[in-house]
């Protein structure tokens, strides 16, 4: 290892925690002013609040629910478990909902990880790859004896989260209150099981949709490479043998008007 | 055709620096929160300097705007994690993603710092200086002789504000960068504030640190506000540029000549207007810094 390397190694560990400033110290030159520990904790106080702004950005409803003590509560216990490992802070982000989930006392309050992953979810359609959407028109161009094998490329913005709480709403609710405005209280009861919600990003910005089942099923098959042919198979168990058809032709309609279609293959 | 009618009225083709850059004019940092004001408007700023990080995404708005701004102003891109002075191996993906940025808006320049912001596979996402030392300055050298051989062209690397300097170093910040332009063959990006700063946290002469840098080598100038908190001061980019790095800035200018030169802003934003009267003070001190057909 060079000297450079150990000067390195040796800050890096004082700024992240690994280590108290007993081996950096003796690196840093003693100047007027300001003792030299003082001089470091500017560095590593930085490192925290960097991190812990970049998760306010990345997750303000998230922040207004819980308050911003305990928001930096969490931010920090994120800090703590996870070094950022990207050299674009706009993705350390994607380490809360796991925190958020499976830590106390986040855990026992489910909705705030649900919150988060749906969070999380609409910043990662905001600036995923742009693609152009299909014209409905394409469709009509499509022989008939194509149906059957006919694939489709979907939008790269376009994803499906699956929760347990309705928390699209209480996002929307929260997310224009101003600062003296009252919460409202999380969503409740809890639904029966996870709902999937589709979550894109439209002409005007980031939009989502809870799916139904038979349509969260259907457009994960088509996200999983399936045809034409064997969406009107899965929605048979749905729409039985003779639904099956205009359901998934319904479906694939709704979905190019969305622009969630770029092309087919 | 409007857009190109629009640059060729505004945007003549630029003088060039001895150095072979052009001379932009007088510019502003992008931010995200300014571009409605910049977009719909008819703004009297002569260039933008983008964060590169904030366009290394897939797509969507951010990199339809800066598209945007790109059609219409000479736009150079400012990176914060090259790590050029780090010991990891450099980011080559990272790289990658800038060349292709940099194919997509066509910057003027590509700059980044002087320091190292990652260690052990872990970004620390901060601007750490380097030890100035001859061992350190071959080793950033031959980075960054890789990093121009990968993007095909001069680098700009910027002087950062610092609040440590080391035990190791054994020649002066402007002694190191120096000799790092002569070693690399790279360019500087010359933040005025930055000198103020680590002169008045390390006790040095900022106009010592003038002289020294070698005129044909700058190619840029950064200016921004810093919190003086007394006993040290800290580059917050939250307010705006301190009547003495005005000062200092008139004085780099009349060793430098015309530099391109831009105002930082990351926090505490201002309305836009406020942005603009502060760069038409740095108009001003130009004019008077400069001979008339030079500013």
């Amino acid at each position: 290892m060079t000297a450079l390397a150990d000067l390195q190694a040796d800050f890096a560990r004082y700024l992240l925690r690994d280590a108290d400033g007993s081996a950096a110290q003796p690196l840093v030159r003693v100047a007027p002013g300001i003792d030299a520990a003082a001089r470091m904790d500017v560095y590593r106080h930085a490192y925290r609040e960097r991190l812990h702004e970049t998760l306010c950005n990345d997750y303000p409803v998230l922040r207004r629910l819980m308050g911003d003590a305990a928001f930096a509560g969490l931010a920090y216990a994120c800090i703590d478990a996870h070094r950022s490992a990207s050299p674009n802070i706009r993705w350390y982000g994607g380490v809360l909902p796991d925190i958020a989930a499976g830590r106390q006392p986040w855990q026992a309050a489910p909705a705030l990880a649900a919150m988060a992953r749906f969070e999380w979810a609409i910043g990662l359609a905001f600036d995923a790859a742009d693609a152009p959407a299909l014209a409905v028109d394409a469709l009509a161009q499509v022989p008939a004896a194509d149906w059957a094998g006919l694939g489709f490329i979907l939008q790269p913005a376009l994803r499906q989260l699956a929760l347990l709480h309705a928390v699209a709403d209480w996002w929307l609710a929260v997310r224009d209150l101003d600062d003296a405005a009252v919460l409202p209280p999380p969503p409740g009861p809890l639904l029966a099981a996870e709902r999937n919600w589709a979550i894109w990003r439209g002409e005007h910005g980031v939009r989502f949709r809870l799916l139904d089942p038979d349509e969260a099923a259907a457009l994960q098959a088509v996200q999983d490479g399936g045809s034409f042919g064997a969406l009107c198979d899965l929605l048979a168990a749905h729409a039985g043998a003779e639904g099956a058809a205009p359901r998934a032709a319904g479906l694939l309609r709704v979905w190019v008007d969305a622009g969630w279609i770029s092309g087919l293959r | 055709m409007t857009t190109l009618h629009h640059r060729a009225l505004h945007h003549p083709a630029p003088k060039r620096l001895p150095n072979g850059l052009p001379r932009l004019g007088f510019g502003l940092g992008l931010r995200p929160q300014y571009y409605p004001d910049i977009l719909d408007g008819d703004v009297p700023v002569d260039w933008f300097e983008a964060v590169t990080e904030n366009y290394l995404v897939d797509g969507g708005p951010p990199l339809r705007q800066l598209d945007r701004i790109a059609e219409r102003w000479p736009v150079v891109l400012h990176g914060v994690s090259l790590s050029i002075g780090g010991s990891d191996p450099l980011d080559r993906d990272y790289l990658a993603r800038v060349k292709a940025l940099a194919a997509r808006v066509r910057p003027q320049w590509i700059s980044d710092h002087l320091c190292w912001s990652r260690h052990g596979g872990v970004q620390l996402h901060d601007l750490l200086p380097v030890p100035f030392s001859e061992a350190t300055l071959r080793h950033v050298a031959g980075r960054v002789r890789q990093v121009q051989d990968m993007l095909g062209r001069r680098i700009l690397l910027e002087n950062v504000s610092s609040y440590v300097e080391w035990q190791s170093s054994a020649m002066t910040e402007w002694d190191f960068l120096a000799a790092l332009c002569e070693e690399a063959d790279c360019l500087l990006l010359l933040d005025v504030n930055n000198v103020y700063v680590s002169a008045r946290n390390h006790g040095f002469d900022a106009d010592a640190f003038l002289a020294a840098i070698p005129a044909d080598r700058v190619a840029q100038i950064h200016l921004a506000g810093h919190s003086d908190q007394g006993d040290l001061i800290v580059d917050t980019h939250d307010a705006p540029v301190a009547d003495a790095v005005f000062d200092l800035y008139g004085r780099a200018l009349r060793r430098f000549g015309p530099v391109s030169t831009m105002i930082e802003r990351d926090d505490n934003f201002p309305p836009f207007a406020e942005l603009l009267d502060e760069l038409g003070r740095v108009r001003q001190v130009a004019a008077a810094a400069l001979p008339a057909e030079a500013a």
